[in-house]
């Protein structure tokens, strides 16, 4: 066991996933393409609660890659947390975790409503909370905080 | 002629009595049992993390509370611990024991609503009436305290809104002197049901594989036989330092979280004693003008120094250093997790909102699949979802 | 029917108990959306109790109701559902529109929040706070009775009487 928790086993096993200072859990950056194993081997070492998935746009720094996508994981005996972190960059589409987390499936969903960033191997990658018809990802950073539409006229009858 | 069998298709909501909100099911029944039920979630996407995004840091408290409505101040909590680790500030003893207080004293507020809402749609209409008169008392106690009886945005970056008010233990003391009554009532009232605890029994089952893979958190996850309660897995804001216990129950059903939430009302209300008993003396925030706001009547109204801080920060706000942040709490319905990413300047880049509704209802298909229509109804009630927190 | 010097009557125009009926039976429809329809179902608890106004029949048909309490925010993605639930009551009908968000949008000025409830159904009285206290939602519905007994025209018909007054 290192001192973050995340056993030296597994780290060993992943030597391109780089290990990050972090207060109060283990925050791990990893490539895009290892990002399923790695989740796999979390779960295998313990980390079997998915607490998370949620999505950052760096928009405004003008960072290349744009999104960093993270997932908190819990283990639920002892409540440590750890965190996979991976750069998105807009376009691509990073794997699904739902293979490894079912629960997964909502909050990629989420992601992809609200960020437009599509998971490969989704069953339904469709629009969760904006109505189906709706334009734009209203979570990017470049995204009007009132929208693109004009509000409607007063009602009459 | 062979007879043909087909399914029937049903939308269910988002107005139904019994979704607890705007949640829309559309179910695919075979007779009286579901085959497949699909949640239709987004009807009250409020857009809460882009508009804080949009707010400076105190100000964004305002609209975390609009979450989940019925326990606002656990949400406050997450926010505010996360942006006070951004900041690198710990609170004084007295605001982090207020704080607890406040929470448990929310989490008993939510749970009474779930109660007697879930009692209503088995028909038990005279537990609403008991539940909600006395959720009023801690409403008055949220009152007196913060000014509002819901969305109080009482914790605050770096403290509270106000100190305590006088008569306020007392008053506290009173209700947690009847707290075993109103206990004893809602026992009497369904303990002994035989409706409710035949229709609870059995229904909206869910395996702990299951509900650790869906991310299930709070009384589902308990009821599953994981003792994952973030208030003593992960201590935040001093709970290390209360006695209490974390109830656990093994069959995963809806009979055992109406057991647990109970059970939780307990627990909460011996904490909130203990932070009555022991509530230190001394500040109630921290002190430093850039952050919190120096007083009125001591600072403001007679030193210019302080009507400058207290000006730049309330038009501007404080800036807090760039990182990222994340804090989970344990509320009324699991864990709530606040993220926040910093950039430097007075507003907050990005605040994700980990919301425990939005998970557990992810699994209600599962609960439901090839069970009575009638079970569904005890589903969503026992899985205590609030839409806002659901959709945010 | 004997004579009626020794029965008790009543002297009234039908128009006026018609209303008097309306004003004390006022069926709200059971339509929560957000954090005011929590304080709704205070208003119908034990403490407040919205029987005392006669309007405590929550129906959760809206064919069965005459109010539509909008109580809290509407999403760009419940605003026709709503409609269509306002569509549904009979006439005569009704709408508060409980809290600031539900009348202009409140705190969420952004993208998912229709900016104020009387973009879609037309409202007959606003209700302010945020979210109000049952003591504000009863002052509504009071308000909402005088308009009743004052004969005054639902938000509804205002405009159509007006079109059709104003034709030749």
């Amino acid at each position: 066991m290192t001192a973050t928790g995340v056993s030296a086993a597994l780290l060993e096993a992943f030597p391109d996933v780089q290990e990050e200072a972090a207060s109060g859990h283990s925050l791990l950056v990893a490539p895009v393409e290892r990002l399923v194993p790695l989740l796999e081997a979390l779960k295998g070492d313990g980390y079997t609660l998915l607490v998370d998935i949620g999505m950052i746009d760096h928009w405004s720094q003008g960072r290349v890659p744009r999104f960093d996508l993270v997932y908190i994981l819990r283990r639920p005996k002892s409540g440590e947390a750890v965190w996979v972190k991976v750069k998105v960059a807009d376009g691509e589409t990073p794997p699904s975790a739902i293979s490894v987390f079912r629960g997964a499936d909502w909050p990629e969903r989420e992601i992809y409503d609200l960020f437009g960033i599509s998971f490969q191997g989704h069953p339904n990658m469709a629009r969760i909370l904006m109505p189906e018809d709706w334009e734009g990802h209203p979570l990017r950073r470049d995204y009007p905080l009132v929208g693109t539409k004009p509000s409607p006229p007063l009602a009459r009858e | 002629m062979a007879e043909e069998k087909r399914s029937l298709t049903l939308n269910m909501g988002p107005q139904h009595p019994s979704t607890h909100g705007v949640l829309r099911l559309v179910l695919e029944l075979d007779g009286e049992v579901v085959r497949r039920c699909e949640p239709v979630i987004g009807y009250l996407h409020t857009g809460i993390e882009k508009t804080a995004e949009n707010l400076t840091y105190n100000q964004a408290v305002t609209v975390i509370d609009r979450m989940d409505y019925l326990s606002p101040l656990t949400n406050n909590l997450a926010y505010v611990l996360a942006v006070e680790k951004l900041l690198g500030i710990t609170v004084p003893p007295r605001t982090r024991t207020i704080r607890v207080m406040f929470s448990e004293l929310s989490r008993i507020a939510s749970h009474l609503v779930w109660l007697g809402t879930a009692a209503m749609d088995m028909g038990a209409m005279s537990v609403f009436f008991y539940c909600f008169r006395e959720r009023e008392k801690i409403l008055d106690l949220i009152e007196m305290t913060a000014g509002t009886r819901m969305n109080p945005s009482y914790f605050r970056v770096g403290g509270l809104l106000a100190d305590l008010p006088d008569g306020f233990s007392d008053k506290l003391g009173a209700l947690l002197d009847e707290f075993p009554t109103w206990l004893q009532n809602y026992r009497d009232l369904l303990g002994s049901n035989l409706l409710w605890v035949e229709r609870l029994r059995g229904a909206a089952v869910i395996s702990k594989e299951d509900a650790l893979a869906y991310g299930l958190t709070g009384q589902t996850l308990r009821s599953t036989g994981v003792d994952l309660d973030l208030r003593k897995a992960q201590p935040y804001s001093g709970y290390e330092d209360f006695t209490f216990n974390v109830p656990v129950r093994q069959h995963g059903d809806a009979y055992d979280r109406y057991e647990l939430r109970l059970e939780e009302m307990v627990e909460s209300a011996g904490i909130v004693r203990q932070a009555i008993e022991r509530l230190p003396d001394g500040p109630w925030h921290i002190d430093d003008w850039r952050i919190f706001p120096p007083d009125k009547h001591q600072h403001v109204e007679r030193d210019m120094e302080a009507l400058i801080y207290h000006f730049k920060l309330f038009t501007q706000g404080f800036k807090v250093p760039p990182g990222e942040a994340y804090q989970g709490v344990e509320g009324p319905r699991g864990e709530i997790g606040c993220y926040v990413v910093a950039d430097g300047t007075a507003r907050p880049m990005r605040v994700r909102v980990r919301a425990p509704s939005f998970y557990n209802l992810q699994s209600l298909p599962l609960m439901v699949k090839d069970r009575l229509i009638a079970d569904l109804i005890t589903a969503i009630g026992s899985i205590d979802i609030v839409l806002g927190d659901v959709d945010r | 029917m004997g004579s009626l010097e020794d029965r008790p009557f009543l002297l009234t125009s039908v128009d006026r108990m018609l209303r008097w009926a309306q004003k004390n039976s006022i069926w709200p429809a059971q339509f929560g959306l957000a954090c005011c329809a929590i304080e709704m179902m205070s208003t119908a608890a034990a403490r407040f109790d919205l029987a005392r106004f006669g309007a405590e029949v929550m129906r959760a048909s809206p064919r069965q109701a005459d109010l539509m309490i909008v109580a809290g925010r509407v999403a760009q993605k419940m605003a026709p559902v709503l409609r269509q639930i306002y569509d549904q009551m009979p006439d005569p009908k009704w709408v508060i529109s409980m809290g600031a968000c539900a009348s202009c949008g409140g705190v969420f000025n952004n993208y998912a929040i229709l900016q104020g409830v009387d973009r879609v159904v037309p409202v007959d009285v606003y209700v302010p706070g945020c979210p109000p206290t049952p003591e504000q939602l009863l002052d509504g519905i009071i308000k909402l009775q005088q308009k009743i007994t004052a004969g005054g025209i639902p938000a509804n018909r205002g405009h159509a009487l007006a079109q059709t007054a104003g034709r030749p």
